[in-house]
């Protein structure tokens, strides 16, 4: 159990120290606006006193509804549950920011949430599929046993594809590359592209909390395939997200339709080019 | 709450709103966030729900004047306005008697100008740290 609780906390943290040294490599780049070491941390804290007189009760209750689930999930990877519930559970939480999303009435709200939604039927299927996947391989979809079979037997040699499409999932949410479909609170760039969220505020440092937590559930679930101990493997897998986080800057970013088209492409593709290798040869 | 106020002035976001005119006064700010090493935590966004600080360069005119209305009430409290440049402060030459031309403060409640054509690179980005000061004190 208090393995369990260390890894939550652990998990908790490790995502914004991540932001912390992007943004701090980040800023030492020439050309690149000059920011504190700690700014992602300040701009939370900042969002948390700004007051939004349109922001209703609803606002409220979605991002909270959000972070609560993140946490559970977050939770649920920790104690190795079954990846579909973790799965279930992550939907849920993403289902809340869209109708949040889509409840403001706010235009912005409106294009969050048709982004919104198309992302999350792009991960969910993708998701499944991968599920189906690695019961194939393993026999199993408890992510404590995916990760000792990992360990002893190397799953990912049988899975490859199916680590991509799920690695292209961790892009998709945190918006970054051919992948980003310009939603919600990820704030970092210098020339802000056109981010559409409806929150605003002690919402918006809820969402971002959410969202760093949701990141952390996915850096641990794609963990869990590295044949190596699971602290090793987290910080690999950890260490690769901040490559693509910096590699970020070098990729112009694309239309969000054309994201879409590629996200389907990429991490659905593999997802399936994974399944049918399984089942058929 | 004082370690709050410095947190608020150590990450400001900046909505830009390029209202008519050059463009050259949002080519300075933007060359003044890679070029300044001295005055940090500065950003720009996209979302004027994400913003602290909104910066108005060029002339408004009638047609930008209700979009810059509708972006301002979209910003969150505590929130500063600039004007940036001789057209926002002004109208400067554009500005006659019958050009349906604004300045910056008969349309928003502005809390600083920086002046000239074109402003310094510094005197924008000490513009925007003083304003976001300023706004603690009035709230």
């Amino acid at each position: 159990m208090l393995g369990k609780i260390i890894w939550f906390f652990a998990v908790i943290l490790s995502v914004p120290v991540l932001y912390i040294a992007y943004n701090f490599i980040k800023s030492m780049m020439p050309g690149q606006s000059k920011t504190y070491i700690l700014q992602p941390v300040y701009r939370l804290l900042k969002l948390f006193e700004k007051k939004d007189e349109n922001a209703g009760f609803l606002a409220y209750f979605f991002s909270i509804g959000s972070c609560l689930f993140s946490l559970i999930a977050l939770y649920m990877t920790v104690a190795g549950f079954n990846f579909l519930f973790v799965i279930s559970v992550l939907s849920m939480m993403d289902l809340l920011v869209i109708t949040g999303a889509f409840s403001s009435g706010d235009f912005s709200g409106k294009v969050s949430a048709k982004r919104g939604i198309s992302r999350f039927i792009i991960w969910l299927f993708t998701s499944i599929v991968s599920a189906a996947s690695i019961y194939q391989v393993a026999g199993t979809l408890k992510l404590n046993e995916i990760s000792r079979l990992s360990e002893s037997n190397g799953l990912i040699v049988n899975l490859p594809f199916t680590f991509v499409s799920l690695f292209i999932i961790l892009l998709m949410k945190g918006n970054l590359m051919h992948f980003n479909f310009g939603i919600s609170g990820n704030e970092q760039s210098l020339l802000g592209d056109a981010l559409n969220s409806p929150y605003s505020g002690w919402s918006l440092a809820v969402i971002q909390l959410a969202q760093w937590t949701e990141t952390g559930v996915w850096l641990k679930i794609l963990s869990n395939f590295i044949p190596v101990v699971k602290p090793v493997s987290y910080v690999v897998v950890s260490f690769v997200f901040l490559a693509f986080l910096l590699l970020d800057g070098y990729i112009s970013s694309v239309e969000w339709k054309k994201a879409a088209r590629l996200s389907w492409g990429w991490a659905g593709g593999l997802a399936i080019i994974n399944f049918i290798y399984l089942f058929y040869y | 709450m004082k370690w709050l106020n410095k947190i608020r002035i150590r990450s400001i976001s900046v909505y830009v709103v390029q209202a008519g005119g050059c463009r050259d006064c949002a080519l300075q700010f933007s060359m003044a966030l890679s070029v300044n090493s001295k005055k940090k935590g500065i950003t720009v966004t996209g979302n004027p729900k994400h913003a602290d600080c909104l910066l108005v360069c060029g002339c408004i005119n009638e047609k930008s004047k209700e979009k810059i209305i509708e972006i301002y009430d979209k910003i969150p409290y505590p929130k500063a306005v600039i004007a940036v440049g001789a057209c926002a402060c002004s109208g400067s030459l554009f500005r006659r008697e019958n050009s349906q031309l604004y300045a910056a403060e008969e349309v928003l409640p502005v809390n600083s100008w920086i002046r000239g054509c074109t402003p310094g690179q510094a005197e924008i980005l000490e513009a925007i740290v003083r304003a976001m000061e300023m706004v603690k004190e009035t709230d």
